[in-house]
């Protein structure tokens, strides 16, 4: 059956709704818009719908990725010109290609995610001062926060490899955007909000960590030392 | 202009804030001028309770489908958004523009239930319109309320300055029209309700009537002070279902809702007269839709929503004229070839076809649900519940036949002239349940078969044949809870049953008067709210506010009423006949069945006047 990968954005207000959310409201999506998904097979029949890596309850995104098996074959164009009438203010497909061949499932390709974070701080610090906060903070050997298991145990865990890549972008008055790239995927996660507690563990920026905006720029699957895009 | 309010930051520290965002498919946007009528549809509950209810849908789209009008909506919001919306200054908003309602025309509330009195009163404060009726002035908007509570507003008729009886949908229109051009003249807030008043039938204004009491607290009179408003107000019903405003489209949304799929409106009305259903009652006439119209109707919301799953919504489903063929014709056309699943709710174990669930099993295996209401021949006759244990046991069989594992049955207890007997006929019924499964399964019982048994407190409502009984007392009632769940104790039988404090309150409030409406303001203000919540409800602070008022709640719900007394309701009228709830009432004492109105009128009374040969 044919295969249609999308890349797509979740922004705006469309940012509040769950991952769960976002997959019944693709699936009403395709039913609005006269496209019939493959269903798999058994007692309880649901859509072939496959996305790359939830992305967390009130976290932007120019780059999110899904994959969706359809019934008949139709130009992925057309795909997405069709879900993009009838889809919500704030979700929007941006491309959509037909996959060829044997595909690899998305969600196990990948390994890396970009972030842009806003933060807002407490107490104004010029930019020279935030980036010295931010050096001392990436000198750290070790970067330990607590993390409760699944089992509801605390543990300790070490953050510092997670984080390939971390630099300040901007600083305008109070506010400090941070890029940063980040593990992403089910042999190593780090969550945006998780690098932000560290930050206010270990240096000396005051902010509040449900206040930030994060946007995830897009995601990646590391091959021979390069992040390369799913599409 | 009104100035959208900002819940960014709000949005991120609470719990499913889409609840709050609006902006889901099919939801209504319009621009606002000065000419705009503002409607808030206000639902007392959260955002998933509200969006659940069918006729939030209807109402909505009936009032944008009106020019110059445009209706949002409201809900309340739960504990934590509140908290921070009064922390951070925020007031109640509408859904669809984030803009204050206190700046709406009309904040239009649905009474679904009685404990949701407080909540509206929450609404109000949070929104910052006064409480009481009487404060309010042209600033603020007009407090509309409608639904089934509506039938007896009176708890609430302080907080409230305009019911709609019965169906809306023509009388909002007839209302929005008057208000347009009351606005016009920049008139008083009396003269346009005093215009609606006269005006549109089924408009009734609690301010417009006083009521007197006696030495014993029983009503003396119920007066009517305005000339030319008529001193019993009628409800109002829709007289062609085919012809009036059905949406095309309803509202998606994001969230995981309580009832979330497209729910179809076969009929109106119920023509089975159980003695104990305001439903029943006050919804007749029957009135069916046709074929032709629901089918097409089905396609257009099949194709504006996306959704996954119909149901089939109405008092009692099967009771359609056509069920077989219309449940046919939705799997045929959409469970087999569009992949979409069928429900269908309130079966009844009489006319239950087995051959028909089985045609919905094969899309969707979910549990039988029957409702016999009482546990032997003698109650349910009592009660006109025309189901005997027959029917129960053929049904079973076949249901087990073909593979059904799980099955509720639901009961009411402290039903009137209940007895030790009616219980233990639950016990006996729930263990035949198992002998007929045990029959079905060659002697097995297995693992996953399950036997629910629900009960719920009988609560006593207006306008039905029961309105003048008493309810059980709370420990009566707790008693019985706790013989029943002694004997139940089965490892193939859950029994679940209600909180008697809950009914308690229901009742005093359904049969409540106008001296309740003291009692409902300071236990708001001592902090009550979300009662229906379990995990919300004070009964500790209901029953300090009713002793500080010196008002009894047993006067209310456990007290037996006699035929002559003034009730507080008895000046409106939803068609059925007083006389005629009286003969019922005195049929239930001797065990006579009234049959079902379809196949012979019972002389009800709403085929006289309301219904106008209907029927």
């Amino acid at each position: 059956m044919p295969l249609i990968r999308s890349k797509f954005k979740k922004e705006k207000d469309m940012i509040y709704i769950s991952h769960l959310d976002l997959l019944r409201l693709l699936e009403r999506s395709l039913r609005r818009a006269g496209i019939k998904p493959e269903f798999t097979q058994g007692f309880n029949q649901h859509p072939k719908i496959s996305f790359a890596q939830a992305l967390s309850l009130g976290t932007a995104s120019q780059g999110e990725y899904v994959d969706i098996e359809i019934e008949d074959d139709i130009d992925a164009e057309e795909f997405k010109s069709r879900l993009n009438k009838v889809l919500p203010d704030g979700i929007e497909f941006v491309l959509s290609k037909l996959m060829e061949g044997k595909v690899n499932a998305l969600m196990g390709e990948v390994t890396h995610a970009r972030y842009v974070i806003c933060i807002e701080l407490l107490e104004n610090m010029d930019k020279a001062g935030v980036q010295s906060e931010l050096d001392k903070y990436m000198r750290l050997e070790n970067i330990f926060v607590e993390k409760k298991t699944k089992k509801g145990d605390i543990k300790q865990l070490d953050v510092k490899a997670m984080i390939r890549d971390i630099g300040i972008l901007m600083v305008e008055d109070n506010k400090v955007y941070i890029g940063t790239v980040l593990t992403c995927g089910s042999v190593s996660n780090l969550k945006p909000e998780l690098l932000l507690q560290t930050i206010l563990d270990n240096t000396g920026l005051r902010f509040d960590v449900d206040d930030s905006t994060i946007q995830r720029i897009d995601i990646y699957t590391l091959r021979d030392g390069e992040l390369v895009a799913p599409m | 202009m009104t100035e959208r309010v900002n819940i960014e930051k709000l949005l991120k520290k609470v719990e499913k804030p889409a609840r709050y965002i609006g902006n889901e498919v099919n939801a209504c946007k319009k621009q606002v001028d000065e000419n705009t009528v503002r409607f808030g549809f206000s639902f007392p509950d959260t955002y998933e309770v509200g969006m659940s209810f069918l006729g939030l849908q209807i109402l909505y789209n009936l009032l944008n489908s009106m020019e110059n009008v445009y209706c949002e909506r409201v809900f309340a919001p739960a504990a934590d958004m509140e908290k921070l919306m009064r922390e951070n200054g925020v007031p109640l908003f509408a859904l669809e523009s984030r803009h204050p309602v206190k700046d709406f025309d009309f904040l239009g509330f649905t009474l679904q239930y009685e404990l949701s009195y407080t909540n509206i009163l929450n609404m109000l404060d949070l929104a910052g319109i006064p409480l009481l009726a009487k404060d309010r002035t042209n600033a603020d908007p007009f407090i509309i309320v409608g639904g089934p509570c509506a039938y007896n507003v009176e708890p609430i008729a302080d907080f409230t300055d305009i019911v709609v009886l019965g169906e809306a949908e023509e009388a909002i229109a007839e209302i929005m029209q008057s208000y347009k051009e009351w606005k016009q003249t920049g008139g008083g807030r009396e003269e346009f309700l005093l215009q609606i008043a006269k005006s549109v039938e089924g408009v009734y204004i609690p301010s417009f009537y006083e009521v007197s009491y006696n030495d014993d607290l029983t009503i003396s009179g119920i007066t009517c002070t305005r000339d030319g408003v008529p001193a019993t107000v009628s409800k109002r019903i829709i007289k062609n279902m085919d012809t009036s405003y059905y949406p095309d489209k309803i509202i998606v949304p994001f969230i995981d809702i309580v009832h979330d799929r497209i729910m179809l409106e076969v009929f109106r009305g119920c023509t089975r007269g159980c003695r104990f259903c305001q439903a029943g009652m006050v919804y007749r006439p029957i009135r069916e839709r046709s074929m032709d119209s629901l089918k097409s109707n089905l396609k257009k919301l099949v194709d504006s929503t996306g959704y996954e799953e119909i149901s089939l919504s109405s008092l009692s489903t099967s009771d359609y004229s056509h069920i077989e063929e219309l449940t046919e014709y939705i799997l045929r056309e959409y469970a087999e070839k569009e992949k979409i699943s069928l429900s269908l709710p309130s079966l009844r174990l009489d006319n239950f076809s087995s051959e028909l669930a089985q045609k919905i099993q094969e899309v969707r295996k979910s549990g039988l649900t029957f409702a016999p209401e009482a546990g032997t021949q003698r109650l349910r006759d009592v009660i006109n519940k025309g189901i005997t244990e027959e029917n129960l046991e053929t049904t079973m069989k076949k249901a087990f036949t073909l593979g059904w594992k799980n099955v509720k049955l639901y009961f009411m207890i402290g039903l009137p002239t209940e007895t030790e007997e009616d219980l233990h006929g639950i016990k006996v019924l729930a263990y035949n349940v198992i002998d007929y499964f045990r029959e079905a399964n060659g002697g097995k019982l297995g693992k996953h078969f399950n036997v629910t048994i629900s009960t719920s407190s009988f609560v006593p409502k207006p306008f039905t044949p029961f309105q003048w009984e008493p309810q059980d007392g709370i420990g009566l009632l707790r008693e019985k809870q706790r013989y029943l769940s002694e004997r139940l104790r089965n490892k193939n039988i859950s029994y679940k049953y209600h909180d008697t404090k809950t009914s308690f309150l229901e009742a005093v409030f359904a049969r409540g008067d106008r001296r309740l409406g003291k009692v409902i303001l300071d236990a708001y203000r001592k902090g009550c709210k979300f009662d229906g919540w379990e995990e919300s409800f004070r009964f500790d602070l209901w029953e300090e506010a009713f002793k500080e008022n010196e008002v009894s709640m047993e006067f209310y719900a456990n007290r037996r009423r006699e035929y002559d007394e003034i009730l507080p309701w008895d000046h409106i009228d939803t068609g059925v006949s007083k006389q005629f709830l009286i003969n019922e009432n005195e049929k239930a004492k001797r065990g006579e069945l009234t049959p079902d109105c379809r196949k012979g009128c019972a002389g009800c009374g709403v085929n006289l006047d309301i219904a106008g040969g209907l029927c």
